[in-house]
Formats: C-alpha cells, sequence, structure tokens
C-alpha cells in the first residue's frame, strides 16, 4: 500500500486470490482511485484471455521466409515475365542471329555451361532461364512454402539448398561502386557466383566487364556482364572449374573486339579462401 | 520502454529500404508470432495459410520498405496494414468461392473484425517485450489456462515464484496497454 492506495493487493484481487480479498474488497467500497485501477486491470486480463497467443510458431518458418527473401531477385524476374506482353515473334529469330555475332550483352543472367567467351551462350542461357522463369509464372499466393522455395530455388539453377560462403570483392576506386561476391556450391560439383553490384560505373560504349578465375592454370572467364544504369544488380556466373585450382577473382573492362583473352584494365578484386571451398 | 520500440521499428525499416537483411531479420523476429498468431486467427486455424502470410508480409517489407512514410503513421500500423491486405487475399483465395465485396470490407478476413485484430496485434507486440520467462507464465496462465498450481508443477517452480512472475508481468503490462489505448484509465 503506498500513499492510502492499494497496488500489489489489486492483482491479488483481480487475480482472485482469496486470502486477501476481504481487505481489498473494504478498501475499494471506499477508494474510487483503487476501485478505477482495480477495473481497469481487470480489463488487462481480459484481454489477455480474449487473445489467442500462439507459442508454436512452426521452428522452419524464419529459415524458410528468409530463403524467399534471398531469392527474391529471381521472384522479381518471375513476376516481371508474368506481367511482360508476349515477345513479338521475331524476337528469337533476332536474339539467336545476335547471339551467333558473340555480341557480349547485357545480362540479367549471365554465362552458364563451359568456358571462354561465353556472351553469346550465355544469352541462351539467359533464355533457356527465362523460359524457366515462364514456366512457374502460375507463382501460387497461397502453397506450400516449402515448395514455393524450392520453386525459386530451381529457377535460379539451384538444385537444393545452397552450401558456400561469402566474400567481398573490392572496388579499387571508389567513385566505381561496389560489389560483393557470393560463391555457392551445388551438387555434382557445380559452383555458382552471385555478384551482387552496388551502383556500379556504367559500362563504357565499346566495352564490357568480365569476371574472370585466377590462378596457376592461367585466367578462365566465368562470363561478361554489363551495367547500363547504376543500380543494386546480381549477376549470376554458373562455373565448372574448381575454385581451389583459381582463387583469384578479378572483374575487367573489356574492349568488344572479339579477341576472348583477357587485356583490359582490372576494375576490382578479390580472393577465394580454399578453406572454404566445400567438396 | 513502447516509445523505443516505436523508434527502433521505423529505424529498421529505413535500414531495410536500403537493402540490409540484417535489419530485416531483426523486424521480422519482432512481428513473427504476433503475426502467426493473427495469422491463425484470421485464417481460422490454418497454419498452412498463417505461414504464408508472414511470408507474403515479410516479402513485401522487403520490397516497400521504402516507400514507408513515417509522417504518414507508425511503423507497426504500416506492418499491420499490409498483414490485413495480404490476410484478405488470401482468405479470399482460400475460400474458392466468390465472396460479397461487403463482407470482406465489412469484416477482416476470417470474421475478425479490424478491431479486435488490431488488438491482437498490438498485444502479442507488447508480450513480446517482456522477459521469456514472463511470457511463459502469461502464456500458460491465459492462452493454456493452467492454474498457478499447475503451472509451478510445469515449470518446476515454487508457487510463489509463479505468483510474483505473474505480477511482475501484469505490472508490466497494464502501463504498455494504457500506452496503446487498449486500456483506459491514468497512469499511477
Amino acid at each position: 500500500m503506498s500513499d492510502g492506495h492499494l497496488d500489489a493487493e489489486l492483482w491479488d484481487h483481480v487475480l482472485e486470490d482469496d486470502g486477501v480479498a476481504p481487505t481489498v474488497q473494504a478498501h475499494l467500497a471506499s477508494c474510487s482511485r483503487c476501485s478505477a485501477v482495480a477495473l481497469r486491470r481487470r480489463r488487462v486480463v481480459e484481454l489477455l484471455k480474449e487473445t489467442e497467443v500462439t507459442e508454436d510458431v512452426p521452428q522452419n518458418l524464419e529459415a524458410d521466409v528468409f530463403e524467399l527473401v534471398r531469392l527474391d531477385h529471381v521472384a522479381q524476374v518471375v513476376r516481371d515475365a508474368a506481367l511482360a506482353p508476349p515477345p513479338p515473334a521475331h524476337l528469337e529469330e533476332a536474339a539467336l542471329s545476335r547471339a551467333l555475332q558473340d555480341t557480349p550483352v547485357a545480362p540479367v543472367v549471365t554465362p552458364a555451361g563451359g568456358w571462354g567467351r561465353r556472351t553469346g551462350a550465355g544469352l541462351l542461357a539467359a533464355a533457356a532461364v527465362a523460359a524457366a522463369l515462364f514456366a512457374i509464372t502460375s507463382y501460387r499466393q497461397v502453397g506450400d512454402l516449402r515448395e514455393r522455395v524450392k520453386e525459386l530455388q530451381v529457377a535460379s539453377g539451384e538444385p537444393g539448398v545452397p552450401d558456400g560462403h561469402d566474400m567481398q570483392l573490392v572496388s579499387f576506386d571508389p567513385q566505381q561502386g561496389s560489389a560483393d561476391l557470393e560463391l555457392v556450391h551445388f551438387r555434382h560439383d557445380n559452383y555458382k557466383f552471385l555478384l551482387r553490384t552496388r551502383d556500379l560505373a556504367v559500362t563504357p560504349p565499346g566495352n564490357h566487364y568480365e569476371l574472370w578465375l585466377v590462378g596457376r592454370g592461367g585466367d578462365v572467364s566465368a562470363g561478361s556482364f554489363r551495367i547500363v544504369k547504376p543500380d543494386d544488380i546480381t549477376f549470376s556466373f554458373q562455373i565448372g572449374v574448381d575454385p581451389k585450382a583459381f582463387p583469384d577473382l578479378v572483374v575487367t573492362v573489356e574492349k568488344d573486339d572479339g579477341d576472348p583473352a583477357r587485356s583490359g584494365r582490372v576494375l576490382m578484386r578479390g580472393v577465394i579462401d580454399p578453406q572454404h571451398v566445400d567438396h | 520502454m513502447k516509445v523505443r520500440e516505436i523508434d527502433r521499428d521505423e529505424d529498421l525499416l529505413a535500414d531495410v529500404a536500403r537493402g540490409d537483411t540484417n535489419a530485416l531479420r531483426e523486424l521480422y523476429r519482432s512481428f513473427e508470432k504476433p503475426l502467426y498468431s493473427l495469422g491463425l486467427r484470421w485464417m481460422q486455424g490454418d497454419r498452412q495459410l498463417a505461414e504464408e502470410l508472414v511470408q507474403e508480409v515479410t516479402l513485401r517489407i522487403w520490397r516497400a520498405a521504402g516507400t514507408y512514410d513515417a509522417s504518414r503513421g507508425a511503423a507497426r500500423s504500416w506492418i499491420f496494414g499490409i498483414a490485413r491486405n495480404v490476410a484478405t487475399d488470401l482468405y479470399r483465395k482460400s475460400l474458392r468461392q466468390p465472396v460479397p465485396v461487403e463482407e470482406v470490407e465489412g469484416s477482416g478476413p476470417g470474421h475478425l473484425d479490424d478491431q479486435a485484430a488490431w488488438r491482437t496485434w498490438e498485444i502479442s507486440k507488447i508480450l513480446q517485450d517482456l522477459p521469456l520467462e514472463q511470457q511463459k507464465v502469461i502464456e500458460l496462465a491465459y492462452v493454456c489456462q493452467f492454474t498457478q498450481s499447475e503451472m509451478a508443477r510445469t515449470l518446476g517452480i515454487p508457487l510463489g515464484t509463479v505468483k510474483t512472475r505473474i505480477q511482475l508481468a501484469l505490472s508490466k503490462l497494464e502501463p504498455a496497454f494504457l500506452e496503446a489505448g487498449l486500456v483506459e484509465g491514468e497512469t499511477r
């Protein structure tokens, strides 16, 4: 009791503890302030009784939700594909013709498959991924969360939950923006680099950017890409060599001259930690 | 306590808008349980739909955090609004049959009216701020409807400790409920 008013005793009263109720009742009969507080505390308890607070949120919910967040850039492509009007009939022919000219493209998804100058193959790979994405444009609002995660993993070329690690590519020139690179390892010795660029400088006309793996065996191109607008963009590069043998990563600015050899200046550089490459 | 929580949610949303997934995870942990609880009520106990709700709301926050305008309302109200919209969509789809517009707009999905939904949301969020041991006794007392003796046996603690924890928890909840407008009166 403080200042002639009840406090803890009121909780006992509200919680119907028989031991103190008669004493409190007597006080409440003459104290309007404590009566009001008792009334309010009863309401607090009533609200708690009305509120069905569950304590069994599924254990995997957070992990599944954040896997979807991680794959949201894929879902974005799916949504865009679903919203986009059907492509003109002549587009496929034009795209294939362009691919055969081996001209670097401004990709959302860049090369999948083998090695070397891959821009033409990259376009075809992008088309294949786009086709896969179109195939799941029935993207459900109501459905099983696990299924949705799996669909997006497949659409992004990930046949299973990835097992990889993050690396940092450091930009040489702060004016050029920045990038993070995540190495993802899949089954069957397949690896993927997810290169997330932030405000990387627009690719100079007549040039393209190219990601290289550098090791004792020489330089191996993972694929080329262009930045047409400074933005937050993720590029995906699927590779078929062991990253342990090519631990240095560089992004160079290469001329569109058809020469597959590396000759341009280095834009940024990173190093793979072989200890974190899984087999 | 409440003011700091509101500021924190708004700060987190600003970080999420910059693409910070750690901020999204912290924000997520503040609403996962309240939203899942609300989802179960909205979706009439359908756990899959409640999970779908949590998933969709998180994705929409991730995508739209940049559009949040603090001058137009608190972050928790903004998130609640998203949750309600998503729940309405999910509920409509789950029915697999046309729903009269006035029915959906007049009451929340699953016939849980907006006021009750808002109360559930607010109370669940407030409970999240209690120490875990106090959350536990409140849940046992009011969700599981255990007696204090049953709680003492379940938790393996003396009956007096159960009473103390309940009173401590209620003493913290009372001013928080008052501040959130869930109960009326003056602070003491």
